[in-house]
Order: structure tokens, then C-alpha cells, then sequence
């Protein structure tokens, strides 16, 4: 079937540090004096020496950190913006859901509009007239229709614009991050309608910050990292080098990786206070990262300045965009620490950890007996990635779990690894 | 929902970065393939336009109208400008026509890549599509305060006669240069906003410099090759009084003076921008 896409040493360079739009006199200036002319070359290379392809009806996701290149990526496939080097060869028509929104005007009834932005999409007329209704209803704009787009919620006019993009019928679907718009129940039939144009051949580049949709979209997916390729494979496999890579950039700033963020300001952090928190494995070897159901052990140092009567600990677990995760304190588990003064030493054990592959943050407390108000309270004293070899089939949580199947004769019994 | 059927026959498309633009055949062809967008882009500004205003289409004619008010009193009572032997409204309004179609879609079209920023940035089409929607914009104006005219004729009972048809080929000159200003100047812009503040200035002493208020008769006959030369819409709008107030062909000398220097116009503004188009969305 061959590559639908192949991008061979693209390279985009923007011009740093100077306005966006140029007056006739700066450029005077520029031509008239020569150290003008040496800043003038100074570029930002915002995507170097980029080269992949990516076979028809496949989905390749791209992910990376915020300014890393990947809409300009997409840009350039796009024919939106041109590359200053290199070559791209697109087999099919190409569209676009690159941020939606464009070309849709406020004072034109959403009907107008749809037929405006099927236009910008390069649909015929005749085209949205015939899948007019289908678009509405994805829309979810009946009774709208004849409303100006002024008085639309900006979830209807977000909802109108990815509407009639998802109606494209082209061989190639670029979509830049419009997943993090709209409400739950749209995201969902967005995704649904993505997986559908995969399935039904239509090659597919996701750029998203969305982890978790670029895994269950793509298959394969390249890490972009200032502009240039850093891991590609398997879209686990990249995902967890990303995280690995986050946890890189919070280890050069060891300040916010140990200490955190305060998250009660208190001055009861004089009588007693967290000095430190290690992650270790087993063997109490202190690690960054672990393995899908290895054990890990939270090591917390603090120090109280006077005798603290049965303190309480809490510690939990939330993922980069702060959903937290699970967590566990000693008040509910009953376990009482006697009284602390000068300094101690608190541990949690969690056997075969049964968080998902990701980068998580761990947060402390340390609390008075009835845990309602902290000593000190910090949220991310510690990053860990958690790194699996084999996928979970859904969601963030390995639960522990044993299969059993029985066919009349013998029962067969799996117990799982985790 | 619909089903999605694939294309069985797959173009193949290749961007180089070193690649020149594209030439005018595959240019012309990309445009023909966005036709409807150029089409939707201008029904967009009309909507638009008349929707937010109370007095709507009504625009369109009072421009013109109180242009010409203001000439008949300046120029016709006061300065008594010769005004080839037709009551000087006609003669103005005649004048004012094409010129403010000429005026208003090209000062229109000079904004037209920079304030198309959100879609340039966005969505991939020809950029031509932008300037030419704002000329397609103000045909319709152009349409409307023709029609004015024809009402202006009839109070001053001036027959039209077969030669009014001169009036199309002179169109079509006006619109090949107006095209080449469009495409020149809103690319300018989209580089020097300082275009911008220029343009309506320009546009002031074009007016001036054009025979708007004044008949061409006025520039003495061996000057007038030269001037037709260096502004085309002065032969567009002699040529026009011509086959409309006098039932006269225009003269063809200066047809081909302003003929040249807009063939010249559009090649110079058709390459320099689709040399530059290509930037618009890293610059705009």
C-alpha cells in the first residue's frame, strides 16, 4: 500500500526575537546597517532535520512538550506553512482539524457558517447540502440552525466547526489538540468519530498533550522534543520516554522536585516539618522509576521541634494534570505513631504498585492527631514514572485480579502476575 | 452517519522547500479548485455587512451619490469645469462608478491577508482568494450604484446606445489592474503595515490625478499616451464616459497605454505573491 506521508529532512526556522510584522523602517534599518544584517540570520529552528513517514491508514501520534514543533509539524503537512528545508510527499488529500473556530462568523446563523466553514475544509457545497442533516445531529445545533452564531454557548460554536471537519471525506486527518475542547459526552463521540475515519482507512496524525488518546488512537508515535525527534516506536513505549524525560527536567531543578509546592501555608511548620522524601524500590535503592508491580517505598525524614503527640501521615499519588490518583494517611489505616521529637523516619511500603504507566507526584502531610490541621503539607515532593513492558488494557489502575475458564470438563486457573 | 467512501485514485502531492512557487497554470487551477470559497468569502462580507447596518444596500449607492453631490457643487457650480457638454452630475457620476469600485475593492483587498490572519493561520487555500473575495464584494456595490446611474440617465433623458457595450471590455481592464493592485498590496501589507496608513492617502491624489472631476480633454494630446501609461484607470474611465455619454468608442491608443501597464502590473504582482504567499502564515 506505501507510505501516504513522508516527511525526509524538514526543517522549519522562524526568525527569533523580532516582531511579528516588520514596518518598512525597521527594515530600512536592517538594510542600511551591517550588525542588522548578522542579527537578521539569527533564526529559531523550530523543527530540524525532521524525517518519518507514515504508512496509508495508519495513525502516528505526536507528542512532546509545549513548543516543541509538533503543530508546525503539522503546519507544514498542511501546506499552511512552507518548510525552509527538506521535502514532503503527501499521497491523498490532506485535511486539517487544526484548531477549529477559524472562519466562522459571529454574526452569520450557524447554518451559513456550516456551509462557510465546509467551504474553508474545501467540501463542495453540494456536499455539505447532502450531509447537512448528519452534521447538524453530530452537532447537536437543532432548533439553532437559524440563530446568529453570536448567541451560540462557545461549546456550540466549538461543536459546529469540529462538526463539519469531521465530515471531511479526505485520505489524510491531521488534528492538532481540538480534543481538549467541548464537553465529555462531544470529546467522546470526537474520538469515536476518529477511530471510526481510522478504521475505515483514513491515515491519521494526532498531535495531543492528551496522552492517553494518542495511546488509544495511535499505534505508533514520535516524541518530539525541541524540534527534533527524540524516541519513536510503539506509542507506549515513547509515552513512558517522555515521562522519563519530564522527570529529567524536574531532576535539574531539584529545588521543585523535593521540596514541592506548600499546600497549606502554615506556621505550624516550625514545630515540625517534612526534611525529606525518598522513593525506593525493595532493596531500598533509591529510583526514579518503576516497573508495573514492583514493590515501592516512600521514605519520609522529618524533623519535630518539640515532643509531637501521635502525628499522623498521609501520602498520596496524582498524575501530572493533578488527578489524584489514590493515597493512604495512619488515621484511617489505625496506625498510631507514639510522639515524635528531633528527627524520624516514616515509611510506606506498597507492594507490586498498581499504577499505570505514567509520571506521577507524591504528596505529603504531616497532621495533628485528628488530622484537621497539617504541620506541613506539600503537594509533588517527588516525581516517579511508572514504566510497564506490557499495556494495561484500559485506564490507569492495575487492579490485582486472576482469571478463571472453565469448559465443562477441567477449570483452568491463570493467576495474574501483578 | 454517513459513510465514508475512500478514493480509489490517490494525487500525489510533493512540497519542496526549495522549490519555486507554483507557476500560473497550476496556480489558476488551485484557484478554480476554491472557487466556491472565493464565492463564500464574498456572500460572507455582504451578509455581514448589510445585517450590521440599518441602512444595508443602501451603502452602496451613497458613497457615490454624495461624491457626486459634492463635485456637481465644487467642481460643476463653483469651478465650472468644462464637463464635455453632459450636465456635470452625469459627467461625475460617470466618472465616480468605476472609480469607486475601483477605490473601495482595492482598499478593501490591501487588508485582506492581514485580516484573514485566523484563517491563514488555520486552514490552507490559495491566498489570492482573499484580496479577489474582497473585489467580488464589491462587484455587488458596483452593481447596485450602476443601477443608480441608469436612473440618473433617464432624469437627464440621455440615451444609451449600442456602444455602451465598450463598457465590458474596460471592465475587464479595470479588473485586471485592480486584481494586480490587490494582489501587490495586500501582500505588502502583510509584510509593511505601513501600507496601511499609505493606501487611503494614495487613493486621495489617484482621485486628483484621475479624470474623475475633470475630462480628459483637459491634458493636452501628446501627453496623454504617457499619462494613460502611468495610470490606467484614467483611460478606463475616459473610455467609459466615452461609450456611455457620447456613444463613442474609446479611445483604443490609451486602452492599450493602460492595457500595457496592467499586464505589467499583474505579472510583477502575480510573482511576487506567490513568492511570498507561502510566508503569510509565519508572518501575519
Amino acid at each position: 500500500m506505501g507510505d501516504a506521508l513522508i516527511l525526509d529532512g524538514v526543517s522549519k526556522a522562524f526568525r527569533r526575537g523580532t516582531a511579528r510584522y516588520r514596518s518598512l523602517r525597521d527594515d530600512l534599518i536592517v538594510v542600511l546597517s551591517p550588525w542588522s544584517w548578522m542579527r537578521r540570520r539569527e533564526v529559531f529552528w523550530a523543527v530540524r532535520d525532521l524525517t518519518f513517514e507514515v504508512p496509508a491508514g495508519g495513525a502516528l501520534g505526536i507528542i512532546g512538550p509545549n513548543g516543541s514543533g509538533k503543530s508546525t509539524v503539522l503546519k507544514m503537512i498542511a501546506r499552511i506553512s512552507h518548510p525552509t528545508t527538506g521535502t514532503i510527499r503527501i499521497r491523498g488529500r490532506v485535511g486539517a482539524l487544526i484548531e477549529v473556530g477559524a472562519g466562522v462568523h459571529p454574526e452569520l446563523t450557524g447554518r451559513e457558517n456550516i456551509f462557510m466553514y465546509g467551504s474553508l475544509m474545501g467540501l463542495p457545497g453540494r456536499e455539505i447540502a447532502r450531509k447537512f442533516d448528519s452534521i447538524v445531529d453530530f452537532a447537536g445545533l437543532d432548533g439553532f440552525l437559524d440563530t446568529p452564531l453570536k448567541h451560540y454557548s462557545s461549546g456550540m460554536q466549538v461543536r459546529l466547526g469540529f462538526s463539519v471537519a469531521a465530515h471531511m471525506t479526505t485520505e489524510i486527518l491531521l488534528v492538532d489538540e481540538v480534543l481538549a475542547v467541548g464537553d465529555a459526552a462531544f470529546q467522546t463521540k470526537c474520538l469515536r468519530r476518529m477511530r471510526e475515519l481510522r478504521d475505515e482507512g483514513v491515515t491519521v496524525v494526532l498531535v495531543s498533550h492528551q496522552l492517553a488518546h494518542v495511546q488509544r488512537m495511535c499505534p505508533e508515535s514520535i516524541l518530539l522534543v525541541r524540534g527534533r525527534v527524540e524516541a519513536r516506536g510503539p506509542t507506549p513505549e515513547v509515552i513512558s520516554r517522555y515521562y522519563q524525560l519530564l522527570d529529567t527536567v524536574a531532576e535539574q531543578r531539584p529545588e521543585a522536585a523535593i521540596l514541592g509546592r506548600v499546600a497549606v501555608a502554615t506556621h505550624r511548620r516550625d514545630e515540625m516539618r517534612i526534611l525529606s522524601v525518598r522513593l525506593a524500590d525493595a532493596a531500598g535503592i533509591e529510583r526514579p522509576q518503576f516497573e508495573l508491580g514492583e514493590d515501592l517505598r516512600v521514605i519520609i525524614e522529618c524533623e519535630a521541634a518539640r515532643l509531637i503527640h501521635r502525628p499522623q501521615v498521609s501520602i498520596s499519588f496524582n498524575s501530572s494534570d493533578w488527578t489524584v490518583y489514590t493515597g493512604a494517611d495512619t488515621k484511617n489505616d489505625g496506625f498510631a505513631i507514639p510522639g515524635i521529637e528531633g528527627r524520624a523516619t516514616i515509611e510506606l511500603s506498597v507492594p507490586r504498585l498498581g499504577l499505570g504507566p505514567g509520571l506521577y507526584e507524591v504528596n505529603v502531610g504531616l497532621w495533628d492527631e485528628e488530622m484537621l490541621s497539617p504541620y506541613d503539607w506539600r503537594w509533588g515532593v517527588r516525581r516517579f514514572v511508572v514504566n510497564s513492558s506490557r499495556n494495561l488494557f484500559a485506564g490507569r489502575f492495575m487492579l490485582p485480579h486472576a482469571w478463571a475458564a472453565k469448559d465443562g470438563s477441567e477449570s483452568v486457573t491463570i493467576q495474574s502476575s501483578v | 452517519m454517513d459513510t465514508h467512501v475512500l478514493r480509489q485514485h490517490t494525487r500525489e502531492s510533493v512540497i519542496r522547500a526549495a522549490d519555486a512557487p507554483p507557476g500560473l497554470r497550476s496556480g489558476l487551477r488551485e484557484l478554480a479548485a476554491h472557487r466556491e470559497l472565493l464565492v463564500n468569502l464574498a456572500l460572507r462580507e455582504i451578509r455581514v455587512r448589510y445585517k450590521q447596518s440599518v441602512l444595508g444596500v443602501a451603502w452602496a449607492l451613497i458613497q457615490p451619490v454624495v461624491m457626486m453631490l459634492v463635485f456637481s457643487i465644487v467642481f460643476g457650480r463653483f469651478a465650472r469645469l468644462p464637463s464635455e457638454g453632459i450636465p456635470y452630475p452625469v459627467f461625475s457620476y460617470a466618472a465616480l462608478l468605476p472609480w469607486t469600485f475601483f477605490a473601495s475593492s482595492v482598499s478593501a483587498a490591501m487588508g485582506s491577508v492581514a485580516g484573514g490572519a485566523s484563517l491563514i493561520k488555520k486552514i490552507y487555500f490559495p491566498r489570492e482568494v482573499l484580496p479577489l473575495a474582497s473585489i467580488l464584494t464589491y462587484t455587488v456595490d458596483f452593481a447596485i450604484s450602476a443601477a443608480v446611474f441608469g436612473l440618473l440617465l433617464a432624469y437627464y433623458r440621455i440615451g444609451l446606445t449600442v456602444q455602451v457595450l465598450y463598457v465590458v471590455p474596460l471592465l475587464a481592464l479595470q479588473v485586471a489592474f485592480m486584481v494586480a493592485l490587490s494582489l501587490l498590496l495586500s501582500a505588502c501589507n502583510a509584510y509593511y503595515r505601513d501600507v496601511r496608513y499609505a493606501l487611503p492617502m494614495a487613493m486621495q491624489v489617484w482621485l486628483y490625478a484621475t479624470p474623475v472631476a475633470w475630462s480628459m480633454s483637459m491634458v493636452p494630446e501628446r501627453y496623454r499616451v504617457p499619462y494613460a501609461f502611468a495610470n490606467p484607470m484614467a483611460a478606463v474611465i475616459d473610455g467609459f464616459r466615452a461609450a456611455v455619454l457620447h456613444g463613442a468608442p474609446p479611445d483604443w491608443t490609451l486602452v492599450a497605454a493602460a492595457g500595457g501597464t496592467t499586464v505589467l502590473t499583474l505579472i510583477v504582482a502575480y510573482r511576487y505573491f506567490t513568492y511570498v504567499e507561502r510566508n503569510f502564515a509565519d508572518i501575519v
